[in-house]
């Protein structure tokens, strides 16, 4: 790899004699920045719109559904900063919550429930892993087959029937408040430290930026590689089943067709908040910032009454721009090297 | 003891008493499918001894660092660390023995900052719950110590990307320095150096051997290999063919030796 020494010679330079201040990517800074920026916009340019938006109800609405997707998304995050992908999210979140309503239908109590739920979530997030990091499959074929395989394992286990009525006590982790507090927004909080300390502060963090940036490196510094790529698709199961299990308390029922499409809100929602598709660069405040945006262009255009056909549209074309922007970003960064 | 002739007298001096051998290479052979990449090479590196390895292109250097290094696994032959054998499954394997290795790319992450890079692999943490929490303090100032050591000031948290090319090599150095390896295995380690830092780098591999670390150094510039090792290996067509002391040889001989591959002295 070049090194343009020069361009930065100075920068650098002035760096160092201003005691060491410790170094933060510009780069990264002006994308949550900008994307900070344009969740400013779009709140003040629908709430001229349509006042109703500014409501507390509205906000609790839209903390409550991004709840959802915004724990899928801290799993992605780290299989995506480790430079894969994975994206039977959707499926395996559906899997995790038919699991749980199952056992808790058939009398099983409720902690024991949810533990077959995550167990079945993690094992099926280790099976996509295995086959990526030993088998060599491209993780986008796998994930992609896993999509399938368990959504049609959860149709075909319930021949398609929803289970619905569940007992108070985890309906209450769906729809209870602590305070004024609604429990599975302080679940989706407590989520977000633990990874966010889990990425930044850890060595389990740490190997998996290394293994973004450049797994053949990581593999010669004695990093167990594979061994690591199984974990973090384990964990985005995990997390997956994690959604769902909350999704079933939250509806009081269990839907085969929960979490559908999924995959494609919450990898654009990890992309835009400044995780690099190629590997190696992102954060989890970044996510969270990604998925709220996601969830206010959502809502935003579910009160200005636009088409949800038209709403597909959008999303769509969110992810092709934010993959985008990821590209050109990472070309400009690899020119000022 | 038998000591005849100045191309044995090496050898023999140092050989044969296997434990006083740091790093003893057996017979090692690696094919890959149809090639035979390196075949039957055997080398020894002495405790406070700079030994250089060239070659020309497939020689099999590369292949020879690499299974060194845990990179790659040999078919056949064994490697003895200190005397006593050991297997290297993988590059981990092979810094638990005490062989560090200075790739040519220098085995960077460039996205991480210059403490991660010095501590990849080997990080220190302390375990709270269950998990291993980075002390990140502590990496810090021994980075910061590290760099010193090697005459170098930079900023411990930057990330290596901004670093010019002596100090990104310095940085590889740090990781060796602060594994206490017993032996550096160099790949080409001025390739990339302009002529300053060319000469910091051979003052610091000088300055390694002086703290009784060993060092296995890879180069196509032979200035460099005369001017710092104490003992020169030459490999010709995946094989070991010359192993001579650097006092004893010249630029000629080992210049024709790498293109000819004239066995002048099998190890």
């Amino acid at each position: 790899m070049s090194v343009n020494f020069k361009n930065f010679h100075s920068y650098i330079t002035s760096r160092w004699i201003s005691h060491w201040k410790p170094y933060t990517s510009t780069l990264k800074i002006t994308r949550v920045k900008i994307l900070i920026a344009a969740i400013f916009t779009l709140i003040l340019v629908v709430s001229i719109i349509e006042p109703v938006f500014l409501s507390i109800h509205n906000w609790l609405n839209i903390l409550e559904q991004l709840s959802i997707n915004a724990i899928i998304a801290t799993g992605m995050t780290f299989v995506i900063i480790a430079a894969g992908i994975d994206l039977s999210v959707g499926s395996i979140l559906a899997l995790g919550s038919m699991t749980t309503a199952s056992l808790l239908v058939s009398g099983i109590p409720v902690p024991l429930s949810i533990l077959g739920g995550l167990l079945v979530g993690m094992g099926t997030g280790a099976l996509n892993g295995f086959a990526v990091a030993y088998g060599r499959i491209p993780a986008f074929i796998m994930t992609l087959g896993m999509l399938n395989v368990a959504r049609g394992v959860v149709l075909f286990l319930t021949k398609g029937n929803s289970i619905v009525g569940f007992p108070d006590t985890f309906v209450f982790l769906g729809r209870g408040r602590i305070g004024p507090f609604p429990v599975l927004v302080l679940i989706t909080a407590a989520v977000y430290v633990f990874s966010h300390l889990v990425l930044t502060k850890t060595r389990f963090g740490r190997y998996t930026s290394a293994i973004g940036n450049n797994s053949g490196t990581a593999r010669r510094l004695g990093i167990r590689v594979r061994r690591h790529q199984l974990y973090l698709y384990a964990l985005s199961g995990l997390v997956a089943s994690l959604a769902g299990i909350l999704l079933a308390a939250r509806l009081d029922s269990a839907l085969t067709q929960a979490g559908m499409g999924a995959e494609l809100d919450v990898i654009a929602a990890v992309v835009i908040g400044g995780t690099s598709l190629y590997g190696g660069r992102g954060s989890i405040p970044g996510t969270l910032l990604g998925v709220i945006f996601f969830q206010i262009v959502r809502n935003s255009l579910n009160l200005l009454l636009i088409s949800v056909f038209l709403q597909q549209v959008a999303v769509g074309s969110l992810l092709i721009f934010s993959a985008l922007a990821d590209l050109l970003s990472a070309r400009w960064s690899a020119q000022n090297k | 003891m038998k000591s005849s002739g100045k191309l044995s007298e090496d050898t023999a001096a140092k050989g044969l008493d296997s434990a006083s051998d740091l790093l003893e290479v057996v017979n090692i052979t690696k094919r890959f499918g149809a090639v035979t990449a390196i075949d039957e090479v055997c080398l020894r590196v002495n405790p406070n001894e700079i030994v250089g390895l060239v070659g020309a292109n497939g020689a099999g250097k590369s292949t020879l660092i690499n299974i060194l290094s845990g990179v790659a696994q040999p078919d056949d032959g064994e490697l003895r660390i200190e005397g006593s054998l050991v297997h290297l499954e993988n590059p981990m394997d092979a810094r638990l023995v005490g062989i560090e290795t200075v790739y040519q790319d220098l085995a960077l992450l460039n996205e991480l900052d210059v403490t991660a890079n010095i501590f990849m692999g080997r990080e220190l943490c302390h375990n709270t719950l269950g998990v291993q929490w980075l002390s990140e303090k502590e990496m810090r100032n021994k980075a910061e110590e590290l760099i010193d050591t090697l005459g170098y000031d930079f900023n411990p948290a930057s990330p290596v990307r901004f670093l010019s090319g002596g100090q990104r090599q310095s940085v590889a150095l740090a990781r060796a320095l602060y594994a206490k390896a017993k032996i550096i295995l160099m790949d080409e380690p001025t390739a990339a150096l302009g002529v300053e830092e060319t000469q910091r780098t051979l003052d610091l591999i000088r300055k390694f051997r002086d703290q009784g670390i060993s060092l296995l150094v890879v180069s196509h510039e032979l200035e460099d290999i005369f001017a710092i090792t104490d003992r020169i290996v030459v490999m010709k067509n995946g094989r070991a063919v010359s192993d001579l002391s650097t006092q004893c040889t010249t630029h000629d001989e080992i210049a024709s030796l790498m293109m000819r591959g004239e066995e002048k002295s099998i190890i």
